[in-house]
């Protein structure tokens, strides 16, 4: 690599000063995850405003080779954004790239650069009178580049699937500064292979995506949102079908969360309300949605018909034994201090303890056997251990995570290890995967080695080859390219 | 004793209010409504005075379009015990509704009025107040705090610089404010239960009082929308800007 003055030189031939960063405390906060788990080090940022000046940085870096790590909106969770230690790397951060090409009512899609906060695609959806439906706790932070290189999944994806399945086309620039153009938004394109899809998921470890053509729906207009106790997983995944049924498959969201959990959200958070006492062992935050707004007024009889649908449908399991309890929001407050209960998950087992956190992903009809073989293998290791585990119940994807007894554990840290152990013990017997949604980042990477089928691995390595022969995109992420 | 809870119907407090293209008024055509953030907190008020064992029965009373039995309803499914719905198709005024809720109160003979201090669609915080001056009852308005005793109630109110401590006879007519409580949320059983409690029907000609409007609304306009923020370059060009076109140093 050439020295530093000379590559940082070199840069500002293609970017604007302002766009490339080298003071150290400017480039702190990019360089370490949001947990504050992966902390590494680069020779500058960058913040390219266009493709072409994407296109120009990739075959600079390729000429000059030099690390590149693509970087969206810093909110990853598997430190797939964060560079190695080496210093040596440039990160490439897509934040500046925020254009909305194209927005077409017609063909239901949009057209958006990388660096677009997911939450103002959605803001700028819904002012059109159209829905853009991924939904995820970061949606404040995140771009809708990083969401399409680690597939994001989020709270909707029962409903309309992950980023993968919200895609159309992308914008691709490639290791040699070409732009890959598969930026339709058509809905049928079967002409030869499915590019598109090799990059959606791939970390940013093949090539980087600049702009994507995305899929619109129609606005729901209307829902009906309540927080039920269940008994158990095996009958919260039986209500899911019955849910599903009764409203014309219409569930967006059945998001599963333990008394224990939410025990810590109350005490982390005292300005949430409490809304069913006493706390059932397991609630499900379930909502269903409505595109007519005719389903949220009052009808003749002064009912609104999606809230009959789920107070219906909340009778009979309660009739049944299916429900022990649950409760309604009657307004928007309501909802959305139910939606804060488990927005606010992640960020009050953070605060509670150091948590063992996992992004497992088995069969509906296997959550129950996953879930007890994997408590009763951490409670072998470590009794005081507490189970938190919440996630989307309507993917089978847990988030099983642990922290430590209430009022601290000194033997908490050296634990750790061996209680992911078991987790990932109790999933291997159900065959489940290790990454529902995070993705693999620099932090699975040796276990990918392990569980996932050689052949296939065999196969991303020689894809990985084809991309970026001499491994410096993203390196060190998902798969190694040495040894 | 027997508590009224007067209870409206509102645009929902998270909808983002649109005016309608001809400025008469707001758009309510398919836009979500719920009880009024106060009244509910009424509601829960009267809940606890009843669960403390000072009160033997909750009525909500709603005077409004068909769809205030929906309203009723939410309140029933708290925990109230019937409900009142007093048909009114025009726009409410507080004056007649402050003289639909006296014919109810003649009617029900209740021993206490605990209604929110004011809608948060028109802001007019008059209704409590004209209710209780054509009873004739005591009032207490904006309370933060209520405790019954016999024959009277200690009401806290937030006030400029502190609180200050009343106490007002009862019967008495009370509006309360945002910190008295935190309503509950709806538990399903009550859900369930809150469909096979009663509402009676009555209009507001049934109880003698007018509903015509006294009030014209000339023009309804939305707030000047604000400008967007800019960069500077550095603070000198900050302080020029302040000066010069701001104004402002």
């Amino acid at each position: 690599m050439d020295d530093m003055a000379t590559m940082i030189g070199g840069l500002s031939g293609f970017l604007d000063d302002k766009d490339i960063v080298t003071d150290r405390d400017d480039m702190a906060p990019f360089l370490t995850d949001w947990r504050g788990i992966f902390t590494g080090s680069a020779q500058a940022i960058v913040f390219p405003r266009s493709t072409e000046q994407v296109s120009a940085l990739m075959a600079y870096a390729q000429t000059h080779n030099i690390n590149i790590v693509p970087q969206g909106g810093n909110t990853g969770l598997v430190g797939g954004a964060i560079p190695d230690n080496t210093g040596s790397s440039v990160i490439l951060s897509l934040s500046r790239m925020t254009a909305i090409r194209d927005f077409s009512e017609a063909n239901n899609s949009m057209t958006v650069e990388a660096g677009c906060i997911l939450q103002e695609l959605h803001a700028y959806a819904e002012e059109r009178g159209l829905y853009f439906p991924l939904n995820l706790a970061a949606k404040g932070s995140c771009t809708i580049g990083g969401n399409l290189a680690t597939n994001a999944g989020g709270v909707n994806v029962v409903r309309y699937g992950n980023t993968r399945d919200l895609c159309l086309g992308l914008e691709v620039v490639l290791l040699d500064g070409r732009v890959m153009n598969l930026l339709t938004p058509l809905r049928k394109d079967n002409t030869g292979y499915d590019l598109k899809n090799l990059f959606i998921g791939s970390e940013g470890t093949l090539g980087i995506i600049t702009a994507a053509s995305m899929k619109l729906f129609a606005l729901p207009k209307a829902r009906s949102t309540a927080l039920v106790g269940v008994p158990d997983i095996e009958t919260a995944v039986t209500l899911l079908g019955k849910l599903q049924a009764a409203s014309g498959d219409s569930v967006e969201a059945f998001e599963l969360m333990p008394a224990t959990l939410l025990k810590v959200v109350f005490k982390q958070f005292p300005d949430i309300p409490c809304p069913l006492t006493p706390l059932p062992e397991f609630m499900v935050l379930m909502e269903i949605a409505s595109t007519n707004a005719r389903d949220g007024q009052p009808n003749e009889t002064g009912q609104i018909p999606i809230a009959e649908t789920m107070e219906a449908f909340l009778a009979d399991g309660f009739e049944a034994g299916q429900i022990s309890d649950a409760t309604l929001a009657r307004n928007d407050i309501q909802r959305q201090q139910l939606w804060d209960i488990r927005e606010h998950s992640p960020e009050a087992t953070k605060r509670e303890s150091t948590p063992v956190n996992t992004d497992v992903s088995v069969t509906r009809s296997q959550l129950q056997t996953f879930y007890d073989l994997a408590e009763k293998e951490v409670h072998k290791i470590h009794p005081t251990a507490r189970v938190c585990a919440y996630g989307h119940l309507g993917d089978g994807n847990l988030h099983f995570n642990l922290i430590e007894a209430d009022g601290g554990d000194p033997e908490w840290s050296e634990k750790r290890g061996a209680l992911f152990e078991a987790i990932y013990w109790a999933l291997a017997m159900v065959d489940g995967s290790i990454s529902a949604e995070h993705g693999i980042g620099q932090m699975k990477v040796e276990q990918l080695k392990d569980v996932k089928d050689p052949v296939a691995l065999d196969v991303m390595t020689t894809i990985k080859a084809l991309f970026d022969p001499t491994g410096i995109l993203n390196p060190g992420k998902v798969i190694t390219t040495q040894d | 004793m027997k508590i009224l809870v007067p209870v409206k119907r509102v645009i929902d407090y998270n909808v983002k209010v649109r005016v309608k293209p001809d400025q008469s008024g707001v758009e309510l055509a398919n836009v979500k409504m719920a009880m009024n953030p106060f009244d509910e907190i009424a509601v829960e008020q009267a809940l606890r005075i009843k669960e403390a064992g000072q009160a033997d029965e909750i009525v909500l009373v709603s005077v409004g379009p068909t769809q205030s039995q929906e309203t009723i309803r939410t309140g029933l499914a708290m925990g109230a015990d019937r409900g009142i719905h007093i048909e009114a198709d025009q726009e409410t005024e507080p004056l007649s509704v402050a003289k639909c809720l006296k014919a109810v109160v003649e009617k029900e003979q209740p021993g206490l009025v605990l209604c929110g201090k004011q809608a948060i669609d028109d802001d007019s915080n008059q209704t409590g107040q004209m209710l209780s001056a054509l009873l004739g009852w005591a009032q207490a308005t904006f309370a933060s705090g209520v405790e019954l005793a016999e024959g009277t109630a200690a009401i806290i109110r937030e006030v400029d610089g502190g609180l200050e401590h009343i106490a007002v006879k009862m019967p008495a007519v009370i509006t309360v404010d945002l910190r008295l409580n935190e309503p509950r949320y709806a538990s399903l059983p009550n859900i369930m239960k809150a469909k096979k409690k009663p509402i009676d029907q009555m209009s507001a000609a049934d109880l003698g009082v007018n509903t015509t409007p006294r009030l014209k609304t000339v023009k309804v306009e939305e707030p000047a929308a604000r400008q967007a923020g800019i960069k500077v370059g550095s603070v000198s060009e900050l302080v020029d800007k302040l000066k010069n076109e701001a104004k402002v140093i």
